[in-house]
């Protein structure tokens, strides 16, 4: 009797972490490429660590005889045992072969069976932790349901708790959501250090979830908008936050690909809820590329809604506490406390225009202006930059006759010299009736356009965007503060990102932000 | 030797760390010395009395109008900590540096200390800012906070501090110091555990809380059962499951221990006396 083919019958199960895609596949080939060599070695060494070797079986001696292949044609022969294979990769931190060979040997060798799909999602997940600022990660906020309704129940509102968050709950019930629609992977990390668990979910857009069925979409979808589509979502201990980005692992993915991510977003906050205790995803208007950053601004720490100056209560530096009765000891020592207090005092002089003399002791003041208004962060180094920053204004446009303007800038010296590399300035202004290129979170609802309409004719309320852009775009705006192209004093709160967000409109000088998150 | 082996190589450099830890010493140690000075009644009497009487010394009147300055500063800040310490929520004002702050940049500050029993001492204070956006006769808004997510500020904002409606502030700040203090308390509690989890015969591994917010913590033993506990607000045990190790596929999950989650959630049901409990119960 013939044996009997294994069936492949469609199903809404998640494709299991062993299933194994070729390795001429050229996702497979690329996560790994992506690594660093250091960082490669010590991947494949946690795929033969104990935890993971039931998904990560390599190809040894013992696989060999069974196969009974033609291991004379083989590049790499098989090792013996998993611990003869995690000497080999020891000893290969300590040899100069290149990256390059490693990768053969990986594919071509101890795992010429293929990939799992485990590793896969190792290996990826791996580069987005190790390079922070490869995604671009969006900050959502789960909020109940209950409280958009019209009723405003405060002793229920009383009772509003964090979801908890479990592991195996949570992705049976995502697999609930979006078995349905593709097959997916997921995968789950999590880091001490950050306090985040990172979820990975791959998904292919195939009816079985056979190794089989895998392999053969990998061979015969290769064109530009197919390929795997891969989302991560993290999730930040004690908070109702969740970045979200929306990775690719192959190509760019085709509208195909977008709704199905789209899908598994709206899938996450379902996976969350209970009966009775149900959620949705809001956005935050957040989003940086740097995870670092996010988790200062919508993290679970005390940093939450006091950026910008405010940040020096964040971190209590001078007399901090309440046991300390030291006073005049800080007299030498330059605290961000103390030029709090200075720049205050500051501020009630009168000074001249900035922009006449460019003297020392100016530099000094336009430095301690800097510091009051922006306190610790601001600073290049410190790996929370936000690169993209947009606001819509919506005031009136300045009398010509009184003639200020918000950011007094020197006529000599653009702003693009000064500071061309680190930042750039795009004003775009166009008339109400111009013409829109896409939707924004910007546009003026209609509410707001009525309300224009109402105080119509005695004001022109040209419609003006701005985009800063850059690697950090905080630092840019305090550095030109220090330098003295804008005046420190006269700046709008918002120029310090103290109000936490990436997009938003400024009305009456201060941020109106489409979001929750400061109350 | 450790430290020899840490210090820097050269014999240069070992010489300006130490003179930089003694520098540090010495700072530490007149900032200590000066203001035990300043905060003894006997030497502002003497400073007051200098003062009213001046043809008789041969002090500057420059240096005692300093000394005079550095008293009435120390004194300003002893009482200031005596309420702090005292009160556990202090208020005091601050200047929004935003030009185009709502109600010219008043902004009213709100500290609340809490008690660390591990360090014992105070940590870093929270703060919420309050400012009038509807001038000054109307309600106040939380304008700034440092209060952690997890602490749940916005529930205590609906109650207290409602935009329409009655505000009360006193009993806001009270109740958000509840709040901070109820957290600092578990995560006391749970200090203490793994104190105590330390003694051999409780026969744990590890004892810790799953995130910051210290409402669920996990229990592992040395025979690789695993307990996850969680705890309400107030430091009550409000649920618990106890298994043991799940099958090699890791899909299966073992079978629960009730004799220790009933040592666990019994008794008097409080956290603090976890350890205790499972002592008593000895071999389950």
């Amino acid at each position: 009797m013939a044996p009997r083919a294994r069936l492949s019958v469609p199903t809404n199960a998640a494709l299991s972490h062993s299933h194994r895609l070729s390795p001429s596949n050229r996702d497979v080939y690329k996560a790994l490429s992506r690594l660093s060599r250091p960082s490669l070695l010590s991947l494949a060494l946690e795929w033969l660590s104990d935890s993971n070797l039931q998904h990560c079986l390599p190809y040894t001696l013992a696989d060999e005889d069974q196969d009974d292949a033609d291991d004379e044609d083989a590049p790499y022969s098989a090792a013996q045992s998993i611990e003869e294979l995690t000497e080999i990769y020891e000893e290969l931190r300590g040899r100069k072969d290149s990256k390059r060979e490693i990768i053969d040997r990986i594919m071509e060798g101890d795992w010429r069976r293929g990939i799992s799909l485990y590793q896969l999602a190792m290996a990826e997940t791996r580069y987005v932790m190790e390079h922070q600022s490869s995604q671009k990660w969006h900050a959502l906020r789960l909020t109940s349901i209950r409280d958009d309704d019209s009723g405003h129940d405060t002793e229920k509102r009383e009772e509003e708790e964090l979801p908890r968050f479990r592991q195996q709950t949570f992705l049976q019930n995502l697999q609930r959501e979006i078995g349905p629609f593709a097959k997916a992977h997921h995968y789950f990390m999590r880091d001490e250090e950050l306090r985040i668990s990172l979820l990975r979910v791959q998904l292919y857009d195939l009816p079985y979830n056979s190794s089989q069925a895998l392999q053969d979409v990998a061979l015969a979808k290769r064109g530009p908008s197919e390929g795997a589509k891969s989302v991560y979502a993290v999730f930040p201990d004690a908070t109702a936050y969740v970045y979200v980005s929306l990775g690719s692992s192959s190509n760019q993915p085709g509208t195909d690909g977008k709704s199905l991510q789209r899908i598994v977003i709206d899938a996450i906050p379902k996976a969350l809820s209970r009966p009775q205790a149900r959620y949705t995803l809001k956005t935050t208007a957040l989003s940086a590329k740097s995870l670092p950053s996010l988790l200062a601004l919508r993290g679970s720490g005390r940093s939450n809604t006091a950026s910008g100056g405010w940040s020096i209560f964040v971190e209590d530096s001078k007399g901090s506490n309440a046991l300390d009765y030291a006073e005049s000891a800080s007299n030498d020592i330059l605290t961000p406390a103390d030029n709090k207090e200075n720049m205050q005092h500051g501020e009630k002089r009168r000074l001249e225009t900035i922009g006449e003399t460019n003297d020392v002791q100016n530099r000094k003041r336009w430095k301690r202006i800097a510091e009051g208004r922006f306190g610790r962060p601001g600073l290049e180094c410190d790996g929370h930059g936000i690169e993209r920053f947009e606001v819509r204004i919506d005031d009136a446009f300045p009398k010509s006759d009184d003639g200020k303007t918000i950011v007094s800038r020197k006529r000599d010296q653009p702003e693009d010299r000064i500071d061309g590399s680190h930042q750039k300035v795009v004003t775009k202004t166009s008339s109400k009736s111009g013409r829109k290129k896409r939707p924004s979170l910007l546009d003026k609802t209609q509410n707001d356009e009525m309300d224009e309409s109402r105080e119509a004719n005695s004001t022109w309320k040209p419609d003006v965007r701005i985009l800063f852009h850059g690697a950090h775009v905080f630092a840019g705006i305090r550095k030109l503060v220090e330098q003295g192209v804008v005046d420190g004093e006269k700046m709008p709160g918002w120029m310090t990102g103290e109000a936490g967000v990436s997009i938003g409109v400024v009305k009456h000088g201060r941020m109106m932000a489409k979001t929750d998150a400061a109350l | 030797m450790d430290v020899l082996e840490d210090a820097p190589t050269t014999p240069l450099d070992r010489e300006i760390a130490s003179i930089r830890a003694e520098i540090a010493a010495l700072r530490h140690r007149r900032s200590l010395l000066s203001t035990t000075l300043l905060s003894d009644h006997r030497v502002r009497d003497r400073i007051q009395r200098a003062k009213t009487n001046r043809s008789r010394r041969a002090i500057s009147s420059e240096a005692l109008e300093r000394v005079a300055d550095l008293a009435e500063k120390q004194e300003r800040r002893n009482v200031e900590n005596a309420y702090r310490i005292g009160a556990g929520v202090t208020s005091f004002k601050v200047q929004d540096p935003d030009p185009h702050a709502v109600d010219g940049g008043r902004v009213l500050g709100i500290r609340i200390e809490v008690f660390d029993a591990q360090t014992k001492s105070f940590g870093t204070p929270y703060y919420v800012f309050l400012n009038r956006p509807y001038g000054a006769e109307g309600a106040m808004r939380v304008h700034k906070h440092t209060v952690p997510p997890h602490i749940g500020i916005k529930n205590v904002v609906h109650k207290y501090l409602p935009q329409e409606g009655k505000q009360d502030l006193g009993r806001f700040a009270r109740m958000l110091r509840r709040e901070l203090v109820a957290h600092q308390k578990r995560v006391d509690s749970i200090e203490g555990l793994k104190v105590e989890a330390e003694l051999p015969e409780a026969g744990l591994e590890s004892i810790k809380a799953t995130d910051i917010s210290a409402r669920e913590m996990v229990i592992t033993w040395n025979d690789g059962c695993t307990g996850r506990v969680k705890i309400g607000k107030d430091g009550s045990i409000d649920g618990v499951t106890v298994r043991e190790e799940g099958a090699n596929t890791q899909k299966v999950a073992g079978t629960r221990r009730r004799g220790r989650e009933r040592a666990i959630a019994g008794g008097d049901g409080r956290i603090e006396g976890v350890i205790r409990r499972l002592l008593k119960e000895g071999g389950w």
